[in-house]
């Protein structure tokens, strides 16, 4: 027979063990019954005698029974039913100590389900589509940029038609155009929005079909057809409640009045995280090659060809394209891949669940250890069964069977929080980013996390049970059976109680006051508390399409765009309620990425810092003041000097307490010395934290020069509620010019509330699990010191006999106590000391933990203590 | 040495053995087995019967002999074991080595 068949057999035997005893209890009862009957006929005997003389030729019913299920090779498990239900018995019993144990291992359990999902829908993206895993991207490679510059991919329309056209291995190959419009309806109402000017054979990739209406067709693309869009459902939500009459009314998106044609289905994103789909109407023969929209491609694999094949025909497509276009295309390389790409990082994202497996088993190492103070306990029964003939194996799979069930409890929790505080979490990432996930994000658990977390359980189970289980079973255990007068070496394990107790209040004193601090700051000084962010209109102006930037513009393009955007600030400050307007170049410290700069020429000394342009008013606007040099003029604005201002807090630390005024920064760039900018320091603000509110710190300033952006962030400080501009604000732009747009307007409190809210969750949470690990610690130290002086107890009887006094006693017990829980906040403290301790608010909340410890401790001597004391000396010395 | 004790060694390392031929005879329930070779070898040979079925759960995990519930002459229900085509090439490649064995034994012993 087969491994395969055995193990078949196995597993039927087990999933049918009943039917599997049934057969055995049978076929013995009839051998039985058989003998008994040929001896009652062939020798005469008496049934009952007959029957008895049966047996004893059997042999043993019971130890053949035994035989056969051991040769089930599954017996063990009969045995693990049992063992579980003695685990939950055991729970019910030290109700304290389960709950610390489930709740630090549910701690564990949840962060790991937590970052193991996140990590497999970033790493491992799957789209919930129909044949998702045929999708594919198409892009265009510059090899001479690559390297050094990731994002500016060639722009490709013609390579798009070309494709399109040609290629047999991909099919309904679809062009789009990312886009965000703040859109406006007849009525009012308005929603910042964020979609894709498309082809409509993007909807043929998807294959879903809209909820109401249509999708966008071919004949959408015709120059001459009247606008339209096809809505999002959380658009659909936003500005028309859902309401079906939404098909045939207008929706405003940037210059253009959009009819409602279609409304996908809930959930429904594609390709990324998409709220509209508006038709892509550039076509290659308006422009040169490497000119028009900046568009991303994606199909489907053409039935029967492969990733491979579809990747070799666009090589020999772009083969042919570059030998015919050698100023363009000599550098592309055209490229296919599955679409989501998936994170790059996935195995550096795979190691990152390590950290939390570790911690999970430090965290079960914990819970071991305050077991064995338990198991401890258990080892008389320990004993009985190993003189009964239970291997040390047996034993063990008994012990960490219960634990398992300890860990199953914590895992199934886990599980739970993680489940629920993961959708509304992955929720307030998304927000924070300032940007929504991709539909392919499953805000639920997979399957595969569940597996995950039942492993987990399981290596829980190994170490929470066999850490006590091989301390229980390593020494001679038959000299703790039950009987009067045994003397034996029983379960020792006062290097490790003590080992225990000193780590877990030195890591207790250590890292709970810095956790608490935190949060104390968080609370205490919420970023940007008291500034009027309610009463700012924010928004971005941008050029958009059908304006496409040409990839050569030249200092024309960039001079007309610099015109728009000083015109139209002009005329949003002199919009009624609007009592004044600044710009900047950004939303400072929101995705705000970082530039390298070098201080006064010395390339050693280079700094990380995030820098804003501002226009000259920006400072003043914002309630900040300039507390050394000058601020920013009109002329610095225009003249060709660079100049800059940094932040007084930043400047301290950089220049060393020296004045900044007058000292130079440089960026330096890739291409070396040439080429990269100097500025000169003219002036150091103060209180910009405020106006940045829970952004990042911005260290350097320079003056607004719009030429030189793509957009520009504009701050308007109103005099009533600021949703009531929105509209006008958003008509304004277009109207001035159809090239011209307003996105993302909205209050600047709506930017910060989303940061704002997931600092206090944090606080939150760092709150709850300091609590629950310092419940633990306590809960831990009372234990074990409580257990050791139980193990006293025949010797403070001895004492009390003799003639010690009770006060004696006690002290006698406090001392050792008092060493080892002195000697961890002394550590603790130690490592402490660089960080909080350094200022009395700090020494507090360390002299506050060591205090509870110690408390604790006591308590833990002293009640066990007092107990023994009470009882009869002679009572004492007959205590095991 | 006591001569049943002998018997009974040497019978428990080719239990197997005797249940194959046994089954080779035809199909038979346990008890039958172990009577059937009692009277085969003239009570020479007693089977432990509670090592009987051990023996039978093994040879059938080994895939020599099957299993399956029947009805007996008495019109009792009873499991009925029978030998495999696997089982008679065993046997025989046992039997084989078994000869070989005894005719070894016997070789050294009728030495003078």
């Amino acid at each position: 027979m087969s491994w395969f068949d055995g193990a078949r057999a196995r597993l039927r035997l087990l999933l049918a063990r009943r039917a599997a005893e049934e057969r055995m209890d049978e076929e013995i009862r009839f051998h039985l019954e058989m003998e008994t009957d040929r001896l009652v006929r062939e020798e005469g005997l008496e049934p009952a005698e007959a029957r008895r003389r049966a047996l004893v030729a059997f042999g043993g019913v019971e130890k053949c029974k035994e035989e056969l299920r051991d040769g089930r090779g599954l017996a063990w498990l009969g045995g693990l039913s049992l063992d579980l239900k003695l685990g939950f018995r055991m729970l019910v019993k030290y109700p304290v100590l389960t709950v610390a144990s489930v709740l630090a291992l549910a701690v564990a359990f949840t962060l790991a389900a937590a970052w193991f999902e996140f990590s497999t829908d970033m790493t491992l993206p799957r789209v919930p589509l129909e044949e998702g895993d045929r999708i594919v991207g198409v892009r265009n490679r510059d090899l001479a940029t690559a390297d050094r510059d990731y994002s500016s991919e060639p722009r490709s329309l013609h390579d798009f038609e070309l494709w399109r056209d040609e290629l047999e291995s991909i099919q309904d190959l679809a062009a789009y155009s990312r886009i965000a419009y703040t859109a406006t309806t007849d009525d009012g109402r308005y929603a910042a929005l964020a979609g894709v000017r498309t082809t409509p054979s993007l909807f043929r990739v998807a294959r879903v079909a809209p909820l109401i209406g249509r999708a966008l067709i071919d004949d959408d693309l015709r120059p001459e057809a009247p606008p339209v869009v096809v809505l999002g459902y959380s658009a659909w939500i936003r500005l028309f409640d859902g309401d079906r009459s939404a098909l045939g009314k207008t929706v405003r998106l940037g210059a253009e009045h959009a009819t409602v044609v279609g409304v996908m289905p809930e959930g429904f994103a594609f390709p990324v995280s998409e709220e509209f789909w508006t038709p892509l109407r550039e076509r290659a023969i308006d422009y040169a090659r490497r000119e028009g929209p900046r568009i991303a491609m994606i199909g489907r694999l053409a039935p029967g060809y492969t990733l491979e094949q579809a990747q070799a025909e666009l090589t020999m497509i772009g083969e042919r394209t570059a030998a015919a276009y050698p100023d363009t295309h000599e550098h592309l390389r055209p490229e296919v891949r599955r679409f989501p790409r998936g994170n790059e990082m996935a195995a550096i994202t795979a190691l990152l669940n390590i950290p939390f497996i570790l911690l999970l088993v430090v965290v079960a190492a914990n819970v071991a250890t305050l077991l064995i103070a338990r198991t401890a306990a258990r080892e008389s029964e320990i004993a009985l069964r190993s003189a009964l003939g239970a291997g040390r194996r047996r034993i063990l799979l008994q012990l960490v069977a219960e634990a398992l069930v300890t860990t199953s409890l914590a895992g199934a929790l886990g599980l739970a929080v993680a489940r629920w505080g993961l959708g509304w979490g992955m929720d307030l990432f998304w927000e924070v980013q300032q940007s929504r996930p991709p539909f392919w994000f499953d805000r639920g658990l997979s399957p595969s996390t569940v597996l995950y977390v039942c492993a987990l359980a399981v290596l829980g189970a190994l170490v929470v049970g066999g850490i006590p289980g091989l301390r229980a079973t390593h020494r001679r255990i038959w000299t703790r059976l039950p009987q009067p007068g045994a003397v034996g070496d029983g379960m020792r394990f006062g290097a490790l109680a003590t080992g225990v107790i000193i780590a877990q209040v030195a890591l207790c004193v250590a890292f709970i006051p810095v956790a608490v601090r935190a949060a104390q700051e968080q609370l205490r000084d919420p970023k940007g508390g008291d500034f009027p962010a309610e009463a700012f209109l924010t928004g971005r102006l941008t050029r958009q399409p059908p304006f496409a930037p040409r990839a050569s513009g030249g200092p024309d393009e960039a001079r007309r765009t610099a015109e728009l955007f000083d015109e139209a600030h002009r005329r949003l400050t002199a919009e009624p309620g609007v009592v004044v307007a600044t710009r900047a170049n950004r939303i400072p410290g929101f995705n705000h990425p970082v530039a390298a700069i070098e201080l006064d020429g010395d390339s050693a000394r280079i700094l990380r810092v995030r820098g804003l342009s501002v226009d000259p008013n920006f400072f003043e606007v914002m309630g900040a003041r300039i507390v050394a040099g000058r601020a920013f003029t009109d002329g610095d604005v225009s003249a060709s000097a660079d100049v800059a201002i940094v932040d007084e807090a930043w400047a301290a630390e950089a220049f060393a307490g020296r004045s900044p005024i007058g000292r130079r920064i440089r960026y330096p760039t890739r291409d070396g010395e040439a080429g990269s900018r100097v500025y000169e320091i003219v002036g150091v603000v103060a209180g910009m934290d405020r106006a940045i509110g829970p952004g990042e710190k911005v260290a350097v300033y320079h003056p607004l020069k719009p030429e030189e952006h793509a957009g520009v962030q504009f701050y308007l400080r109103t005099a009533g509620s600021p949703e009531a501009l929105v509209s006008r604000v958003v008509d304004l732009a277009p109207a001035m010019d159809p090239s011209l747009g307003a996105s993302e307007v909205m209050p600047l409190e709506d930017v910060w509330r989303p940061v704002q809210r997931s600092d206090a969750i944090f606080t939150v949470v760092v709150v709850v699990v300091v609590a629950i690990i310092l419940l633990f610690a306590l809960i831990g130290i009372y234990a074990l010191t409580s257990f050791a002086v139980t193990r006293r107890t025949r010797e403070i009887g001895i004492r009390a006999t003799l003639g010690a006094g009770p006060l004696r006693i006690l002290l006698t017990l406090f001392s050792r106590v008092l060493i080892q829980i002195g000697a961890g906040i002394v550590l603790g403290a130690t490592l402490v000391s660089l960080t909080v301790a350094r200022d009395p608010a700090g020494l507090r909340l360390v002299g506050g933990v060591a205090a509870a410890m110690l408390v604790v401790g006591l308590a833990g001597c002293a009640v066990p203590a007092i107990r023994a004391l009470r009882i009869h000396p002679m009572e004492a010395l007959r205590t095991d | 040495m006591n001569a049943s004790r002998t018997q009974k060694d040497a019978l428990r390392g080719s239990l197997d053995l005797l249940v194959l031929k046994t089954l080779s005879l035809g199909p038979m329930h346990g008890w039958g087995i172990s009577q059937r070779i009692q009277q085969i070898s003239r009570g020479v040979l007693e089977v432990n019967q509670g090592s009987l079925y051990p023996a039978l759960q093994r040879l059938e995990k080994e895939g020599l002999i099957t299993s399956d519930w029947a009805t007996t002459e008495n019109n009792r229900r009873a499991r009925y074991y029978e030998i495999t085509a696997a089982g008679r090439r065993a046997l025989g490649e046992e039997l084989e080595s078994w000869r070989r064995f005894a005719a070894a034994l016997e070789a050294v012993l009728a030495t003078n």
